[in-house]
């Protein structure tokens, strides 16, 4: 265990001391969107894959990520409730922001959204994505409809400007850390036991005194906050957001790829398919250009029928199978 | 008046292209208990070969259902043998079609770039007059063709041995393979079936449409819409839920604006999915 | 004062009715045998009790108080546990986490639960199979294993459905042990089985129940030589042949 910690801690330090070292902006670029996938897989899968409902609407709550950070940087009189030290709003306050109006839209969500259940429930939650992408188109009062939102000024935490990759990939590596963290503590807790409960059958979960319904809305929203504070990361790093970009289907099925491709139900899985998925997909813009996502498709196809466990999950079975004969071996000899 | 009966003409019959491309979709669920994730791109290929059809070689689209639907029933058979049979759950099956639609929209963006492409017969602006309602040609041809399918759907299914094996295997699975039916091959049939069913709506709709790699996801939320209106697996539900959309739609888009008729179809989805899971008209629970 | 009393209980679906006015009660510290003929309502009577189904009509009240329509999640902090006919493990999870997450609705941390769990897994004799998977067990374990995960929710009256169906003589013999021992600690047990000999080793009461419909209670020796009883298992058998 202790091995283990002192892994992570060198890890987080190397992760810290990169920029020092890494010149190259589009290498810094590629750190920037593995650390956003860490974030997408970890959210979904923390309602996917350890609590067991699939969702195909997390866009949803990307989307509201992004626009609650949009408008809370750009409209006159929320910008104002933000400001502290500069003259405009805290970015950071503005992430947060769009995750609680994503926990709100959650929580009214989840009364209702859990009387489905299996592949229904992945239709619904496709069907509320769906309605949030069209309410942004149409409600252009808030979101200025298909035109999307530009931020003007660069946003700044304190006395520094987020401007140029350095400085991004800091933000985005602490958020995922604190992503990794938090469904790591989770886990480990009482409602992490729930949720696995609830994923194996969730009438025996009800059974033995798990009220089931509750752990799910409480799941739901942990995961769609987690997705709002990606969505927001993408409003700061982009600086322009429209509904087709950020409610797109696109957006959910990235999150369930990277979860699946990597080993749904683990707590490593999202970081290890964020890793193969953008270095994968970076790797092959250069060849199909657009239609990169081909091999997204196909890894997937392959993952789901030959590793169901996920690349993650199959290593580590591998890595038991042989410490198992090593031991074994040690016994014998 | 006439503008209501206008529209509520031309809702019925893109509610009849609706039903079909839905027809496939509910036919795979009541067999497999897959909600096949891909269906939309079996629209999309139906388009693109009544498109090459056409400006290759001068076939007319709607002729050219003889090809697309042979063609994608194979590739369906294909795709279900190798891949979706392969799975292990519902869950499994779901991503996996998700992953399946990813390669083949993406495979049709390599192959034919992201263009439009707009198939463009010679009667293709020519309307028939039926009083003071005026159907454009091609969209009546596409819905008697419609008309024409579904008739000989409905034969197939209650008629032959291999329909009356996909009705029982839609009802029952156990009791079918009792029965001494193999129920794997009906589910690689009945996917065939499915795939053919999306790509002759692909070509109905060629003449109307422009046709581009992800037209699918489009077609694939309205195919559900349908679906979930008149029950999961449903093969009649399918047929009024297709129509109820249609003219839904038409009349929003004439009385509402264009934008917010889709968040109705959606929201009536959504509240039918939540509140009568087995469709407007189904008595089975789940 | 009985400690469970079920009033006029009934289910119907649709137009079904799975069980109609039952009315039967259960006394702290006894073992009551709930038997009745395939389709006779009493796993439905069960479902009603524990929560997992709203009855139509009727009462359950359990320590004088009432508790139809509550969730199951509910029932349970009430000190009503339940096991399943059909098995329900959590198959990917180890035997302790099964036996420990039932422990954990009941306790202030997961330290608290792990106890819990460690003596209700010595209590049920399931020490060896601890660290296996769930979904690995034989079907008497996954039966041992379900008695386990009702009883770590420290209930105070245990519903058992079928805990024998499918076990083999030895292990019928040892589930016998097992429930007399449970009673004997203090709890009190509603068991359904089909295994007759069984049944009438652990009960101290049995109600019969017969196409939704109460038909007999009494002591074994008396519902062994009741005629309705008979005629109802005969009708069964009857109708089994033809």
């Amino acid at each position: 265990m202790n091995r283990q910690k002192s892994y992570i801690a060198l890890s987080i330090v190397v992760l810290l001391l990169l920029p020092l070292f890494i010149k190259n902006q589009f290498l810094l670029h590629m750190f920037i969107l593995i650390f956003l996938g860490v974030i997408y897989g970890q959210s979904w899968n923390l309602l996917g894959g350890f609590t067991g409902q699939i969702s195909f609407g997390h866009a949803l709550f990307f989307g509201i990520g992004a626009y609650g950070t949009a408008k809370f940087l750009t409209s006159d009189s929320l910008s104002k409730i933000g400001v502290i030290f500069n003259h405009q709003a805290d970015p950071i306050l503005a992430i947060i922001f769009g995750g609680l109006m994503t926990i709100l839209v959650t929580f009214l969500m989840g009364t209702i959204i859990f009387r489905l259940s299996g592949p229904y429930f992945g239709l619904g939650t496709l069907a509320m994505a769906e309605i949030g992408l069209v309410i942004a188109m149409n409600l252009k009062s808030v979101t200025n409809g298909g035109e999307g939102i530009l931020l003007l000024d660069t946003p700044s935490i304190g006395p520094f400007e987020l401007m140029g990759k350095t400085s991004f990939y800091y933000l985005i590596l602490v958020l995922m850390l604190l992503t990794v963290f938090f469904v790591y503590q989770i886990m480990r807790r009482k409602m992490g036991y729930f949720l696995l409960a609830i994923r194996e059958d969730n009438q025996a979960a009800e059974a033995m005194g798990v009220p089931t319904k509750r752990y799910k809305i409480l799941a739901l929203m942990a995961s769609a906050f987690l997705s709002a504070l990606a969505g927001g990361f993408y409003t700061l790093y982009v600086g322009f957001i429209s509904p087709h970009d950020v409610f797109s289907v696109h957006t959910s099925v990235e999150m369930i790829f990277i979860t699946i491709v990597g080993g749904v139900g683990t707590l490593m899985g999202p970081v290890v398919g964020a890793v193969v998925l953008t270095v994968l997909s970076e790797v092959f813009k250069s060849y199909f250009d657009n239609a990169y996502l081909i091999v997204y498709g196909l890894l997937l196809i392959l993952v789901i029928l030959y590793m169901p466990e996920g690349i993650y999950g199959y290593l580590k079975k591998k890595w038991n199978a042989r410490k198992k004969v090593m031991a074994d071996a040690d016994v014998a000899s | 008046m006439d503008l209501f009966l206008q529209s509520l003409i031309s809702g019925i019959m893109t509610g009849g292209v609706y039903a079909i491309i839905a027809l496939g979709l509910t036919l795979i669920f009541g067999v497999m208990r897959i909600i096949n994730m891909a269906h939309g791109e079996f629209l999309m290929i139906g388009m693109y070969i009544s498109y090459f059809s056409y400006t290759l070689f001068h076939i007319d689209p709607f002729i050219s259902i003889v090809i697309s639907a042979p063609l994608t029933f194979l590739l369906g058979v294909v795709i279900y043998r190798f891949v979706v049979s392969r799975s292990q759950n519902e869950e499994n099956s779901l991503i996996l079609t998700a992953g399946l639609s990813l390669v083949l929209a993406n495979t049709a963006l390599l192959l034919w770039s992201p263009d439009y492409r707009h198939l463009k017969v010679p009667y293709g602006t020519e309307v028939v007059k039926l009083g003071n309602i005026s159907v454009s040609l091609p969209m009546l041809i596409s819905f008697l063709i419609t008309i024409a399918i579904t008739l000989l759907l409905y034969w197939f299914l209650n008629k032959t041995d291999l329909g009356l094996a996909i009705r029982a295997s839609a009802q029952e699975s156990e009791a079918a393979t009792v029965m001494g039916i193999n129920v794997k091959k009906i589910a690689m049939i009945t996917f065939g079936i499915g795939a053919a069913f999306a790509s002759i709506s692909g070509s109905l709709l060629a003449p109307a449409l422009y046709a581009y790699p992800t037209i699918g996801t489009l077609f694939l939320v309205k195919a559900f819409v349908v679906v979930v209106l008149g029950g999961m697996g449903s093969v009649e539900g399918a047929l009024i839920g297709g129509i109820i959309l249609g003219v839904t739609e038409s009349l929003g888009s004439v009385y509402i604006s264009t934008g917010m008729t889709d968040a109705f179809g959606l929201i009536l989805f959504l509240l039918i999915l939540l509140f009568r899971p087995s469709g407007l008209f189904g008595t089975a629970t789940r | 004062m009985p400690m469970l009393q079920v009033k006029d209980l009934t289910k119907q679906f649709g137009g079904l009715t799975a069980v109609s006015k039952v009315s039967f009660s259960v006394n702290e510290g006894e073992v009551l045998g709930l038997i009745g003929p395939n389709g006779a309502g009493k796993t439905t009577c069960f479902n009603m009790i524990a929560g997992a189904m709203n009855p139509t009509k009727g009462q359950i009240e359990f320590e004088g108080q009432r508790i139809d329509g509550l969730q199951a999640h509910q029932i349970s902090q009430k000190g009503i546990a339940r096991t399943f006919q059909i098995v329900k493990p959590l198959r990917n999870l180890s035997v302790f986490d099964n036996v420990m997450i039932a422990a954990l609705s009941k306790s202030k941390d997961i330290s608290q639960a792990r106890e819990i769990a460690q003596e209700v897994i010595d209590f049920t004799g399931i020490h060896d199979l601890a660290k296996k998977g769930a979904g690995e067990l034989s079907i008497g374990n996954l039966k041992r294993l379900e008695v386990a995960r009702a009883l770590a929710t420290l209930p105070r009256l245990l519903l058992l459905d079928e805990p024998m169906g499918g076990l083999n003589g030895k292990e019928v013999d040892q589930a016998i042990e097992l429930i007399l021992k449970i009673n004997k600690s203090g709890k009190t047990v509603v068991i359904i089985e089909h295994i007759m000999k069984a049944l009438m080793q652990v009960s101290d009461r049995i109600v019969v129940l017969a196409q939704g419909e109460k038909i007999a209670e009494g002591t074994p020796e008396a519902i062994s030589k009741n005629e309705a009883v008979i005629t109802a298992y005969l009708g069964e058998e009857y109708h089994a042949q033809s």
